[in-house]
Formats: C-alpha cells, sequence, structure tokens
C-alpha cells in the first residue's frame, strides 16, 4: 500500500515543504483550514504515537513548536495564536495514516472551532477512569530509569531569543 | 536576551494566582494520572471524552516557547507514554493531543498544558478534525515566509541543541568554500595544477580529502585552478598538450618551492605522495573548520562590504528576499565574483537576518516606513528591539526601507 505522505515528502510536491531535516518535515496542508496551515510528519513511515521513537517524536514537537512561533510571529503577535493538533491511531478519525501534526495559525473569527463545552464529570466516573489509567502510568519511565536525570534549569534558555518574549502578549 | 525585572515580576505574580501551580504544590486536590520530578498530568475535571487528560510541566511556563530544552523534550516524550496508557486502559484506539497557544486558539490557563484525549471509532468528536475545504497556494506571502523562516529557526535551534544525528548545512562544504580553502593551502592548489589525477586517485583512500571533497564536484573544482585538464578518459592528446604547458608551469612553481623551501625540492619532482597528501588535507581540513585562521576576513573588510551593499538596495533587497537568487548571480556575474570573492556568502547573507525579520513583521516594516523616529524612539525604549538591531545602523535600515518604497 503506497502512503500518501511519504510520495508527497518524497519529492512528489517540493512546493508544498517548508523544512525538512533527517528526521523531520514540514509541508503546506493541501487542504487548509485556514492560510500557513503547516503538517509536520516523520521522514520515516509511522503509524500511532507509540511507533515513533522518543528522539524523533520529541523533534517533530520542536518543529510544530517553532513552525507555531513562525506562524505567531507573520500574522502580528498580539491577538494571533496557534494550534498544534494530533490525531493519531484509527479511533482518531486521523486525516493521514503517517503518524503527523497539524500546526495551525488562530485568528478572532477565522470559522475554526476546536471549542468543546465544559461539563463536569461526576467523581465517580472520575475515580474510575482514575483507576484504570493508573494501572498503566505506574510503569511509565521505568524501563529508562538509566536515562539522564531530566533537570529544569528555567532561567538557562529562556534569554535565548526575543521573540519568545514578545509572544507573551498573547496569553490571554 | 533576558526577561525585564518588570516581566519576571509579573510572572512571579502570575504564579501566586496560578490554579496550576496551586495543583502541583497540592493545595488544591486533583485527579493525578502520573507525576514526576518535571512533570504532572491530571484528569481534566471537565472532559470532553472519557479519560481527557491534562499534562504541563510543574513549573509555571505562560507560553510554549518559553520551555526550556529538556523540560520540553521530557513534557512531550511522556505524551508517547501516556497516550498509550489512555488507549490500554480504557480499551481506546486512538488519541488526539491538543495544544492551544495563546487565547484566540482557546489557550484557557497562563500555565502551559496540553491535553490528551482518548479517541475511538464512532466517538462522535468532531472538532479536532484538522481537513479543511481551502485550496493551498504555496506561492502565497505566508508560504514564503515559511519557507524563508522556519529553517533558519530550525539552525539555530540545532546550533544551541545539536543534535547527534543532524548534519549543519551551513558546515557544508559549497563550492565557493572548497575552492577558498585550496587557495589558502598553496601546496594542495600546486597539485590541483600539476597531477590533479593524483589528487583525484587519492581521494578514495584519505579521509580528510574525502571530507573536503565530499559535497562538490571534484572535477570543477580542478577545473577552476586547471581550466584545461580533463578527466583520466577524455581525449588524451589534449592531456598531453596540458602536460606540456604544466611543465613550463612547474619549472616556474618548483623555483619558486626552492627558494621557500629547498627541502620540498626533490618531493616536488615527483606525483605527490599520500603522505604528502595526508598532511596537506589535515592542514586543509584544519584551517576549514577554525574559522579564525580560515575565514578571518577583517572586521574592516566585512564593513567594507555591507557598506557596498547598503548603496545598493537591489542588491541589498535580493540578499534579503532571495539569498538562493544572490548566490546564484555571484556564480554567474564576474564583477559580483570578484567583489565577494574574499567573503563567506553566508555570512554576508546572515548579516542580513535582522531585515528578513523585518520582514515578517508587517506591523514593523510599516513602522519603518511610516514613522521612522516612532521607530527610533522604540528600539531605544524596547529590550528585544534594542537587542535585535545591536550594532546595526538604524539610518540604514530605515533608508533601505525609503529606497524599497520608491522603488
Amino acid at each position: 500500500m503506497t502512503c500518501g505522505i511519504c510520495e508527497l515528502i518524497g519529492g512528489k510536491a517540493p512546493e508544498l515543504i517548508v523544512y525538512e531535516d533527517e528526521k523531520a518535515v514540514a509541508f503546506l496542508s493541501e487542504k487548509p483550514l485556514v492560510k500557513g496551515h503547516i503538517v509536520v510528519v516523520p521522514r520515516e513511515h509511522y503509524e500511532s504515537i507509540e511507533e515513533v521513537p522518543k528522539e524523533t517524536l520529541s523533534h517533530l514537537y520542536f518543529v510544530a513548536s517553532f513552525g507555531a512561533t513562525a506562524l505567531f510571529e507573520m500574522f502580528g503577535g498580539g491577538q494571533a495564536g496557534t494550534n498544534i493538533v494530533i490525531n493519531e491511531g484509527k479511533g482518531s478519525n486521523r486525516r493521514f495514516v503517517h503518524f503527523s501534526m497539524d500546526v495551525i495559525p488562530r485568528q478572532e473569527n477565522d470559522g475554526i472551532n476546536f471549542r468543546w463545552e465544559l461539563n463536569p464529570a461526576n467523581s465517580q466516573e472520575l475515580d474510575d477512569v482514575l483507576g484504570k489509567i493508573k494501572d498503566q502510568t505506574f510503569f511509565i519511565g521505568q524501563e529508562q530509569e538509566s536515562d539522564e536525570p531530566i533537570q529544569s534549569n528555567e532561567t538557562e534558555t529562556i534569554t535565548e531569543e526575543n521573540y519568545m518574549v514578545r509572544q507573551l502578549d498573547r496569553i490571554p | 536576551m533576558e526577561l525585564s525585572q518588570e516581566q519576571k515580576d509579573a510572572l512571579e505574580e502570575q504564579k501566586k494566582q496560578c490554579i496550576f501551580c496551586r495543583i502541583v504544590r497540592e493545595e488544591i486536590p486533583a485527579k493525578k494520572v502520573y507525576e514526576d520530578d518535571t512533570v504532572l498530568a491530571v484528569l481534566d475535571i471537565n472532559p470532553l471524552y472519557k479519560g481527557h487528560i491534562l499534562v504541563l510541566p510543574k513549573e509555571h511556563y505562560p507560553i510554549m516557547p518559553l520551555i526550556p530544552h529538556e523540560t520540553f523534550e521530557h513534557l512531550f516524550s511522556v505524551s508517547q507514554d501516556l497516550a498509550v496508557s489512555l488507549k490500554k486502559g480504557l480499551l481506546m484506539t486512538g488519541s488526539t493531543i491538543f495544544i492551544a497557544n495563546g487565547g484566540v486558539a482557546g489557550q484557557m490557563s497562563q500555565h502551559f498544558m496540553y491535553h490528551i484525549v482518548p479517541r475511538e471509532e464512532g466517538d462522535k468528536v468532531e472538532i479536532f478534525n484538522t481537513e479543511g475545504n481551502n485550496e493551498v497556494d504555496p506561492s502565497d506571502d505566508v508560504a514564503k515566509a515559511l519557507k524563508q523562516n522556519l529553517p533558519i529557526m530550525m539552525e539555530n535551534h540545532f546550533k544551541r541543541h545539536p543534535a547527534e544525528w543532524h548534519n549543519p548545512k551551513q558546515e557544508g562544504l559549497t563550492k565557493d568554500k572548497v575552492i577558498g580553502i585550496i587557495e589558502q593551502n598553496p601546496q594542495i592548489k600546486k597539485i590541483l595544477q600539476e597531477d590533479p589525477q593524483a589528487l583525484v586517485e587519492q581521494i578514495p583512500q584519505n579521509e580528510q580529502l574525502q571530507k573536503l571533497f565530499s559535497e562538490v564536484d571534484i572535477h570543477e573544482i580542478i577545473r577552476h585552478f586547471n581550466p584545461k585538464w580533463q578527466a583520466e578518459g577524455e581525449a588524451t592528446d589534449q592531456k598531453e598538450a596540458t602536460d606540456e604547458t604544466q611543465t613550463e608551469q612547474n619549472k616556474a612553481d618548483e623555483s619558486q618551492s626552492e627558494e621557500l623551501d629547498p627541502g620540498e625540492h626533490s618531493k616536488a619532482d615527483k606525483p605527490a605522495s599520500s603522505d604528502r597528501l595526508e598532511a596537506i588535507a589535515e592542514q586543509a581540513t584544519q584551517a576549514a573548520n577554525s574559522t579564525q585562521t580560515n575565514e578571518d576576513v577583517s572586521d574592516q573588510a566585512k564593513e567594507d562590504i555591507h557598506e557596498v551593499i547598503d548603496e545598493n538596495p537591489k542588491v541589498k533587497h535580493l540578499i534579503i528576499n532571495d539569498p538562493k537568487e544572490f548566490r546564484k548571480k555571484v556564480a554567474e556575474i564576474p564583477e559580483l565574483q570578484e567583489l565577494f570573492s574574499a567573503h563567506d556568502l553566508d555570512e554576508v547573507i546572515a548579516h542580513y537576518d535582522v531585515y528578513r525579520t523585518i520582514e515578517s513583521s508587517q506591523k514593523l516594516k510599516a513602522l519603518i516606513q511610516q514613522d521612522p523616529e516612532g521607530f527610533k524612539q522604540k528600539v531605544a525604549e524596547i529590550p528585544e528591539l534594542q537587542e535585535l538591531f545591536k550594532g546595526y545602523d538604524l539610518d540604514k535600515i530605515i533608508k533601505y526601507y525609503n529606497d524599497m518604497r520608491d522603488m
């Protein structure tokens, strides 16, 4: 079975590609929700999120985040925003089988609606769900204890890019 | 650059008020799904679908770009474990990971976080569908700006956080660079002029040479130094002709090398030996790696070239808006080639990054064109702008945008 994304990033539509490196490709969505809508994908063909190696996955998030920052700058900062959406796995009504992240620039009254109704769940329901998930999350990180410890060094990288600070304007 | 004291204070104030910081401090109860030193995941109390969770860094960051590199990596690498846990625990076949940056995009809290919503076939959740009805225009302004800016941002990202698997383009040895390196290594230049074939044969056995010529067409380089040269297998009589002309050249070179280094004389008669080549290649790559010795175009020369460019708005416009075309033009037009011969084009192009930043912000560009004094004042007042324009003559920037308007 051929994959449309593999074909696209394999040279079928070079005009759509806005960024590429060894692991990731970002291209303009062929069916954009709005102008500037891009899609970030791994160069390798992975389907669900568990197939994507962690290093690649983190990198894809970085590309998506910088893509969002670039879009934010172009749309004039201030009142602009961006969404990053990943639909993965069969059940997600995903657009592509190839793992992908949509990065979508947002403006006031742009006709996009990612909002949902806020309906409080009852405590019993939540506890039931919590029990089922906790059985699984208990094991997270256990097989990789030898990994380098994660340190939070919030002051160090904050200082690097002036656009970061400009984006402070956009918080609600 | 640093957050100003004011911004830091505002952030501190935000943290005190922040509900999620209070959840992290356990001042407000929450149904914790997962927790480690940096990350906390809790059930959303207003779930869009059964198992909807929020994943947040424990530290308060109002926006995604402020998250430090290591925290960012961990925060998002956990998204995989959590999505898998949700799917397994709740017997679901998919998930949606959702990030909202900015109020207009649905960011509801000043504490950055992302959502994971478990999904299953027929769940009727349609809000996350991302296929639109519009047609893409790969040449519209946003597309152009993305193609320009995103690679620059990513290269900067890799400079700060090099990845083993990533080979930065800047270090790539372009034809111009290789020629520049050879120009500064008379020995290797001489071999190219005298016996290019010996060099070609050495390449597969010599790692340094391989590196030097890995990204260029070696034949083009040889022809640059030795215009009459033809690869082996091409017309031999012509090769003989070149040999003849080279003998004379040899004599000239030899007498020179005798003066400079008599010890080299005996070797010069023989085809280049492999260890000699190795030493030369070593020198060449060392030179290529140290920006100080090889690429040391003096600051004065750099200023001079910027002056020349500033006086030619058309050239400037080309460098800013279409660096690729600019490179092409330099390669094609002898006058330009001459002008830039001593300069690293990458550096020249990078010098104008600040203009590209301006180009990507309609607001800033309009300000410069319509209210130059206001622009100057803003730069003086706002530390971010001060930083951005550090080392640049604002009048030149203003003049350029005036020229552009008139053109």
